[in-house]
Formats: structure tokens, sequence, C-alpha cells
């Protein structure tokens, strides 16, 4: 079949500028919120086993997903996208397990490697992703030599300076256990490049961000705590978690952080993309050495070796992260992502009007959003948890620039802001 | 002869059965889980 018997209405050129720049900058801010989502982390004590450390933080992102839609929209909207597109529940849910392994595999690749190894190899995700999004979504199709050379030359950039970064940021990196972490490290990064699929296929198919995080969250609690429990045992499990309560917080707060990341880097794949938006979002790396330096002080009488690495680093990758920025999409390649959507529409017996409106960032027929007294019981209930928690949190006896970590949270949350009504104005959070 | 419905819901079943975008991530998913065993 040729492109052209599968091509719906073509999308006005404005509109997908707009959208196009509009996923850019989503997956500039995801990479601000999930770098500094390592902040909190840092907090937490180093000394609890890392099965709870993912568990808890999943605890804080499941509660955080469900809430925030309940906050920006209202459950009940999520109710309409299942009914538009019921399938999308099975690949949600297996993103969320895919997530929680990933994650849980991060923690004993840091363990076994240090970060500077660990780090630049999961962050590889992003050239699988471009593969996947190439080979299964058509991406990059009809884009022209220079939009290749900025996606994959920009990703190849990227990964480079994560990897001088890393190298730079990590000088007390543990020694031993290299295969293991190795193998670690490799597996996430393949799990977290895989996990786009799901996410390029509900936002090609038209499923809203915020409904696809929540069914998400599911699969990502289930496997988390089912990991946990074959791991540790009911008691060993609870033990560990008594005896981390102090740093309960700061987990459940870095699981929090990293959700408003990781909800913008939804956004992004939804305009941009895989091949565009996992990339962009992986400057995360460059916020968490922020974080590292000017707040933790970590590379406090380092070398000019190891500042030369660190600026070498930060400005191949930004300018990597420009290259894909300034490649968006085609309106010829913009036709082979309708093609794909077409195929999802076929395939799975989806209403077209609903799977071409949400492609251009917009709902028709959707009932006007109003939250209901659930929603208010998530918000609230989630509140009222950090609210006890942080009660009984203490931080640890460590070097921390607290007038530093108020100015980069300050960037954080206008970056929040800045994109969360640009997302608003263009889509209405579509 | 199946309900509407239940037809409706069967064809969906075989549609995400037959489609590669769910096992390619799924093998992944378990060989995500080797390794975390093969770790502990």
């Amino acid at each position: 079949m040729t492109i052209d018997t599968v091509v719906p209405s073509p999308i006005v050129l404005t509109r997908l500028r707009a959208l196009q720049a509009l996923g850019v900058l989503c997956g500039f801010v995801a990479g601000a919120w999930l770098g500094g989502a390592e902040a909190p982390i840092k907090l937490a004590a180093a000394n609890i086993p890392p099965t709870t450390v993912s568990l808890v933080m999943v605890v804080g992102v499941f509660l955080a997903r469900w809430s925030l839609p309940a906050l920006v929209r209202g459950t009940s909207s999520i109710r309409s996208d299942v009914q538009q597109a019921p399938h999308l529940v099975v690949w949600a849910v297996l993103a969320g397990a895919m997530w929680a392994v990933a994650n849980t595999l991060t923690v004993y690749a840091i363990r076994d490697v240090g970060l500077s190894i660990a780090f630049p190899l999961w962050n590889a995700n992003s050239l699988l992703g471009i593969f996947w999004g190439f080979t299964l979504f058509k991406e990059l199709r009809q884009s022209g030599w220079a939009r290749w050379l900025g996606v994959l030359g920009g990703a190849f950039a990227m990964f480079a300076g994560a990897a001088l970064l890393a190298a730079a940021s990590s000088t007390q990196a543990p020694a031993g256990r290299a295969p293991s972490g190795v193998m670690a490290a490799l597996g996430a990064g393949l799990l977290w490049g895989t996990m786009y699929i799901p996410y390029r296929k509900a936002y090609l198919t038209g499923m809203n961000p915020l409904s696809f995080i929540t069914f998400f969250t599911i699969g990502e609690l289930v496997t988390m705590v089912a990991l946990a429990l074959s791991y540790s045992g009911v008691t060993t499990l609870w033990r560990d978690l008594v005896q981390s309560r102090p740093a309960l917080f700061w987990l459940m707060l870095g699981g929090l952080v990293w959700v408003i990341g990781d909800l913008f880097q939804q956004y992004a794949t939804k305009y941009v993309g895989i091949s565009r938006g996992v990339p962009l979002s992986n400057t995360n790396q460059l916020w968490g050495l922020v974080w590292g330096i000017v707040v933790f002080g970590e590379l406090q009488g380092a070398s000019r070796h190891i500042y030369a690495l660190v600026i070498g680093g930060s400005l191949v990758m930004a300018l990597g992260a420009m290259a894909i920025a300034f490649s968006s999409a085609t309106g010829e390649e913009h036709v082979h992502w309708q093609g794909a959507a077409e195929r999802e529409t076929r395939r799975y017996g989806l209403d077209p009007a609903y799977v071409h409106a949400s492609m251009e960032g917009k709902e028709p027929g959707r009932e006007p959003m109003h939250r209901t007294w659930i929603d208010w019981l998530f918000i609230s209930g989630t509140t009222a948890i950090f609210v006890v928690l942080g009660m009984g949190a203490r931080l640890p006896e460590m070097h921390i620039n607290l007038g530093c970590a108020a100015a980069v949270s300050i960037v954080m949350l206008a970056l929040f802001f800045a994109c969360g009504i640009a997302l608003w104005r263009t889509t209405r959070f579509s | 002869m199946l309900k509407e419905p239940d037809a409706k819901r069967g064809s969906l079943l075989k549609a995400v059965i037959g489609d590669i975008h769910l096992w390619i991530p799924l093998v992944a998913l378990v060989v995500g889980l080797i390794l975390l065993h093969g770790l502990r």
C-alpha cells in the first residue's frame, strides 16, 4: 500500500510547526525534572537495599501519577480515553513493568560499576529509541540527510558528552563486579529504549499522556511489589521500610519529581516522536550535574582535568541536544507518521477522527473537564501522605548549599510553568 | 455464536496478541527479569 492511500487530511503546516516546537520544549523541561529527581534520592541513606529504594520511589511515582492527572484534568477524562482505545491499557501496564525492572537494574549498575560507566551505558537507550522510531513508527522517513545527521549525530554527541560528564562526576566510583554492573546498565538501557515502543504506540493512536501514565503506574507498582516481596519476603521488606523511615520522604519526593519530568517526556514523545523526544530528555544528566556541583558541592578541589571533562562534556551534550532540537520533522515525514497512525486505526478499529484530532493536539467532542470528589480525594490523600512523611524526614549530614538548591528549584519551577502554560494554550493538555 | 460485545472483545484480543509491537517489549521485559534474577 502506498503512503498516499493511507494519508488522511494533511495537518496544517503552521500547526505542525507549533506542535514540534512544543515537543522540543517539553523534551528540554523533561530533562530538567528527570535530572532534578536525582537530588532527593541523594539525600536518602545509601545502605537501603536496591529493591526497597526502587519500591519506595515507585510508591511516590504511583501517588503522584494518580493525583497529577486528577489535578490537571480530572480522572473522568481517563475513562473517555480508555473507551476510545481500550487496547492501549495493555501497553501502558507493560511499559510500567519495564520501567520498574529497568529502574531496579540501574541501582545494581551504580552499585557495581559506579555512575561513570553506568549512566552513559543506559543513556544509550536514545539510540535504541531512534531505531524503533524508524523501523516501527516511520519516523525520520523522507526527512533528508540534514535531519538524519542532526538526530543521529546529535544522539551520538549526547552519548559522548554523557560519557565525559559521567567520568568526571564519579571519581568515587566503586570498583569490582564490573561485568554484572555493565550487564545491569545495558539491560536498563535495553528496557528503557524498548519502553518507548508502548509510549509511541499510545500517542500515535491518540491516547492522552495523562491517561497513559495512570495505567503505567499499575504495571509499575504491581511489578515492583512482586519483585520486592519475592527478593526480600514480607518480614525483611517491612523491616527495611521501618529502618528507612527518615529516608522515605526523600525517595518518594524523588519519585514525584521524576513523574513531572516523565510527563513532559511523554508530551515530547507525542509531539516530536521517540527519535527526537528521548535524546532531548536525556539532557537530564546535565541537570543532575548542576545539582551535584552547585548544591552538593561535588568536584570541590577537583583537578583541572576533571573540570575540563565537565565543561567539555556539557558543551558536547548541549550541542547534540541543539542539533536534535533543530531537526524537527518535515511535512513529508509527518505524512509517514500519519501512515503509521492509520495502520493502528485500522488494526484496532479506532475512530479516525479521534486519532487525527489527537495528532493535531486537539480533542473534539470531549466533555468539558471537571473534577469530582474522587479527584479531590486523590489530591488531598497524596498531599497528606507527603506531609506526614516530610515531618519525619531528616536531612543527612552532608554538604548542601540550600541557597543554590532554592535557586535551581526556582529555575525548574519556572520551566515547569512556562511549559505547562504553553501546553495548555496549544493543546489543552491533549 | 458470540454476542456482539464478546465478539468485539475477542477480535480486539486477537489484534493485540498478533501485534509485533507487543512482543518486542515483552521479550525485553523477560530479558530484564532474567538479568535481575541473576544479579541478586
